[in-house]
Parts: structure tokens; sequence; C-alpha cells
């Protein structure tokens, strides 16, 4: 019976191990450099998005991880999404990220996000190509 | 939005004065509530807002928080900006619970200086004035009017509750009447610089300095003056008014920016449920009701707090899947077997879910909770070395926990895995422990800014009093989350409204009795 746990312990420990290394490596690429459209959407993402959304990593409580975000359908991920965000029937795209981002209510109505929208053209674009560079893809 | 009738605070002539009853200093929740309402009563108001009309960096730069206690990012969370922070408004709105208010022995300096009944019909003028709807927070009742399957819990120590949700920003919604209004002048870009005391035995404020980026400089004179301009700033206007008062303004007990408080977020375990998630979406996401939305979350009973001796606990619940939850708390919290387990055997999934997409599908419902923090004298806003262009200093943040934050969320844990076994909801999984060296290490605030300048009707115990008059003035006034002595886990946006239609009610009651100027005691 001893042997059999130091075996169970033994496999536990290397499955540890391996599973940290796979994770430690899971996340934290290293960013692009930023054009300076995408250091401005920078900015624009500190302001207006950093309050719920992260670029990499898990999310939070407020909003979903936009990690991967281009090329997702919208509503998958780890979050608790709104039925309408769910059955939006929207593949993210720097188009559909600058359709939703200008009226996001109008765009999704009763999704949950908690902003109203973003009317400059040319914020709006910074901002997109600000996600598509540092959100890892 | 244009607000044609407001003033641009950049181009006020320096040494111009500008008249009124009462002058509100922020345009957030707060001070857009009490303007309206002061308004409406006929009375001169004068808002001044530190922003314009949107986020500029030049007006954020005039107040940048030096943050050395936990984790925190202030700057993410305050807006300067006409509106405050009801510009990303998630809409959550609850009200404190009579409990909450009420003096708690097992927390230490606890209890408001007026009841949950007192301010219950400010809570429903709140409610007419967010559009939410009635004043009902029964899950019972919300739930049978929309067909919503609720846990079958039973009550005594867990309960279900419900919140309601309609996201407005004030500045949009309230901002053209308040532009309409003769009798308010609002102006953008109008910093406040000072708080000049008359000269005599009582406290009394004559006006205040304002300033803006352009370096010009004007004065406002009223009868009545109300800084709401957010739990931190409030606090830090306080402190640098050292002119006439070396310790600052109200801090005659040291108390000015002390019990800073934040609900706290801490995702703690998950629930397994035997029905399908899909059976319980009311509380994983928001849905319908009356004009706005609801959302059911779960708490401990205030039967049960005091029991256990804890703070107010409340959870939400969000769909996740157990893989990717048991894969984040391994790399967050450190590893366990049981984690470890629930990993290893699923081989496909672990692959799937490594790519950080996290497409995988939502089996488990994951405890995020939202809990109150005792009032910790040591958790302070203070004023920073650093000062700002124009020569304030800047604020300083230390928020800290105590062991009794931690020690709560671990017991309310226990408490609600045993009710989820034996009431038939699943089983579930316990993800936080007993044994730490940081309280809540990876807990994030939930931006709620709330305690540091809290009523007291004691000078000693508080630095406002029941209407958030400063102790030792005789007409000056704070509004907001600030004065709140404890936060329960409501989100305080309600609260604040409600608070604030209490403190307007109270000016317009001291404004009618008053026959003679400000600054003869007419209490």
């Amino acid at each position: 019976m001893n042997s059999l746990r130091t075996r169970q312990h033994a496999a536990e420990i290397a499955l540890l191990i391996i599973v940290n290394i796979l994770i430690a490596g899971c996340s934290d690429s290293t960013q692009a450099r930023l054009s300076e459209n995408a250091k401005r959407g920078k900015e624009a993402f500190i302001a207006y998005c950093s309050q719920c959304h992260q670029l990499r990593g898990a999310g939070g409580s407020a909003g979903p991880s936009l990690a991967g975000i281009i090329g997702r359908p919208a509503g998958t991920g780890e979050f608790s999404y709104s039925e309408a965000m769910r059955n939006s029937g929207i593949t993210w795209t720097p188009a559909t990220l600058d359709l939703f981002l200008q009226a996001p209510r109008e765009t999704i109505p009763d999704n949950q996000m908690a902003f109203f929208g973003m009317e400059d053209s040319r914020v709006r674009a910074d901002l997109i190509e600000y996600i598509v560079a540092a959100s890892g893809n | 939005m244009a607000l044609n009738s407001f003033r641009d605070g950049r181009t006020i002539e320096t040494g111009s004065e500008l008249r009124a009853d009462v002058c509100i200093v922020g345009a957030g929740a707060a001070g857009i509530t009490i303007a309206r309402d002061l308004v409406d009563s006929g009375l001169r108001v004068c808002l001044l807002e530190a922003g314009g009309l949107s986020i500029d960096p030049e007006v954020d730069a005039l107040s940048v928080v030096e943050n050395v206690g936990r984790p925190y990012q202030p700057e993410r969370m305050r807006l300067r900006y006409f509106g405050g922070t009801t510009n990303h408004w998630g809409g959550h709105c609850v009200p404190l619970s009579p409990s909450d208010m009420a003096h708690r022995d097992w927390i230490s300096e606890s209890a408001w200086p007026y009841s949950f009944e007192e301010l219950q019909p400010h809570y429903e003028a709140a409610h007419a004035l967010l559009g939410i709807g009635e004043f009902n927070y029964d899950p019972q009742v919300v739930a049978a009017r929309s067909g919503v399957n609720l846990f079958p819990f039973s009550g005594q120590n867990v309960e279900s509750t419900v919140s309601r949700y309609n996201p407005i920003r004030f500045g949009l919604a309230f901002g053209p009447k308040l532009d309409a209004e003769p009798n308010l002048q609002g102006v953008l870009y109008a910093d406040l610089s000072t708080i000049d005391l008359k000269h005599s035995e009582n406290d009394s404020v004559a006006m205040l300095g304002v300033r803006s980026v352009a370096r010009n400089e004007f004065r406002v004179k009223a009868r009545y003056f109300v800084l709401a301009c957010g739990g931190i700033e409030n606090a830090r206007l306080l402190l640098s008014a050292t002119q006439q008062r070396p310790a600052g303004l109200g801090n005659h007990s040291d108390l000015v920016g002390r019990y800073f408080m934040e609900h706290i977020w801490y995702e703690s375990g998950y629930i397994v449920p035997s029905e399908p998630l899909a059976h319980y979406q009311a509380y994983l996401s928001e849905s319908a009701l009356d004009k706005g939305r609801k959302r059911f979350h779960i708490a401990l009973t205030p039967a049960e707090q005091r029991r256990l001796r804890i703070p107010a606990f409340r959870a939400e619940l969000q769909a996740k899947s157990e893989t990717f939850w048991s894969l984040w708390s391994i790399r967050n919290r450190g590893l366990t077997i049981h984690d470890v387990s629930a990993v290893a055997g699923r081989p496909f999934e672990i692959g799937h879910a490594m790519r950080c997409r996290g497409s995988t599908p939502a089996d488990v419902m994951v405890l995020g909770n939202y809990v109150e923090q005792a009032p910790n004298r040591e958790s302070r806003v203070t004023l920073s070395d650093q000062v700002d262009p124009l020569g304030r200093p800047n604020a300083r943040l230390d928020w800290r926990l105590s062991h009794l934050d931690h020690e709560g969320v671990v017991k309310a844990q226990e408490v609600i895995a045993r009710e989820v076994g034996r009431s038939g909801l699943g089983r579930m999984r316990i993800g936080i422990r007993d044994r730490y060296e940081v309280e809540l290490e990876g807990g994030v605030g939930g931006a709620h800014h709330m305690g540091t300048t809290r009523m007291h009707p004691d000078p000693k115990l508080g630095v406002t009093d029941g209407h958030g008059r400063v102790h030792h003035t005789d007409n000056l006034y704070v509004a907001g989350s600030s004065l709140f002595p404890t936060c329960g886990y409501a989100n305080p946006t309600l609260t604040i409204v409600a608070t604030s239609l209490r403190m307007a009610s109270h000016i317009k009651d001291r404004l009618a009795r008053d026959s003679e100027p400000a600054g003869i005691n007419s209490i």
C-alpha cells in the first residue's frame, strides 16, 4: 500500500510540474512594437476599456478578457455573457468592432456592456488597431 | 450634447465673482442629483465641474492618485468630466439592508446616524429618478413575476438577492434640463482651489476660490457649499484646505481620509449544479425587468452574518468552465492537488483551454464575491508629497483589508457549500485558503470609493454629521459615498442618490428657515 501511495504521489508531483510549465508558457507573449496609431489606441484603451477588460490572460468580474478576440464569435469565452451577446451571430473583426464600439447598445440590443459608444471614428480606429496588436493574435 | 448656458472656467476673467444660494462642487451622481433637486425649488445653484464634456488629459493631470497600499489602479476608476463616473457605470442598483445601517457589535465603527426606515422615502424617490421601477427587492416577488428559477435555499442562512440595472449617464440624462434652468449656473473646467472661511468665531465658508488649467482664478460666493467630488477627491480637498486650518478642514479628529472602503471582488470557488446551467440563467446574466434589467445573486442573511460575526457577504454567479477556472486558480492561487486532479482528468480540454481563448463550454457557476470591507482606520487617503501642475498636493491612497475581511469570505464559503449540498442545488468546490499572508490576495476593488468623510453625530468620531455637514462648520457639506460609515455589499450609486436627495431636502429646509445670511447658526 505504501509503495502505491508513493507512486501516486510521485505521479501527482510530476503532473504538477508539467502542468505548471505548460501554463507558464501560456500567456504573456512579448508585445510587438506599436505603430503611432496603436499607441494612441492604447491611451484610449486605458481611458475607456481597462476598467473592465484585459487584453491577455483571464478576465475579471466586470468584463471578459479580450485575449484572442479577433476572429472569435461574440459571447464565447470565459465570461457570463448576456443572451443577447451569445446569440448575436457576430464574429469580431476590425469592421464589426468598429460598428459595435460606435453604438454598442444599438448594435447588440440588451447586451450588458456598460459602455455607451465612441463617436470619433479616428479614436475608434486607433483603439481597434491597438486591440488587434495587443490581444495576442 | 451641448451645454450652452454653462460657462467655460478657463475663460472666466481672473478676479470674477459668481454668486448663488448653493454652490455644488462636482457634477457626478451626487452633485447632479442635488443640483436637480434644488433648482426645482427655485433656488439659485452654481454647479462647478473640474472637467469638460469628455476625458481630457490636462484635467486628469490635476488629480493623479499615488497608490501605496494594496495593488490598485485609481486612474481606471475615476472620470473627471461632466457626469463623473456615471459615464462608465454598469447601472447596478440595490439598497443597503437595514442591518448594514444598524449597529453591529462585531463590526467596530459600524452604525449610520439614521436608520434604513429614515432613508427609505429617499430610496423610493431615487428609484423614480433612475427609472428602475418600484422599490421592491424581494427576490421571491420578482422571480414569480418573471418565471425565474431560484436556488432552492431555505433562506435561513443563505438567500437569493435581486439587483436592478439601468445604466444612465447622469450628464447626458440630466444635463439638458440643467442647461435650460435659468436658476442654475454651470461652470465646466472649474477646479476647486481654496475654501475660504469667514474671519469669525464660527467656521463658516465665505467663498470658494476656483482655478482652471488656464491658470486663471475666480470666486464663488454662496450660503451653502457642497463637495461632491468622489471618495478620494473629497478627502483630498479637505486635507489640502490648510490655509486657515493647518490640519485640513473637518480634520479636527484626524478622520478625514480614514476608513477608505472598497467592495472587494474575489473569486472563491464554484458550484456544480444538478440542473443544467441554463436553468439558473437569471443568476448568470442580466435579463429584462420593467424598463431596466435584473439579475439574481446570493448572500448570507443578516442573521447568519451576526452568527458568524462577519461583514456583509454577497456573491455573483458567473458561468465558467471548470477546466479553465481550475487552470486559472492553479496559476493565480498556487497549486492544489484538487485543482490538478480536476485538470488531469481532461487532457483534451486542457489543450483547448491552454490556448487561452477560453471557448470551452461553461459548466459551473463560479462565486464572484463582492463583499463588504469592515471599516478600517488604517485604510486611508492622505496627501502625497507630489503636487499637481497647479501646486496642490495629490492624493495618496493606502487601501488595506483586515483579517476579518478574509475570514468572512472563508466562513461564508463553508456555509454556502453546506447549503448547496443540503438543498440539492448541487455540489461546491471551495477555492480559498484559511491560511494566508495577504488578506484576499489578488482581490480587486469594484471602483467604489467610500468612507473617507464618514458620518457620525459626535465630532470626535466622524467628519460629518447625519446630514453630511462637516463638523465645526456651519455651511459646508460633503455628498457622496465618502459619507458612508459602512458600505454593506450594495453597489453605492443608489445609496448615493438617496442620501443626496436627503441632503437636498435638508438644505432646502435650512434655507427656508434662514432669515439672515449664512454664517449665523440657524439649526
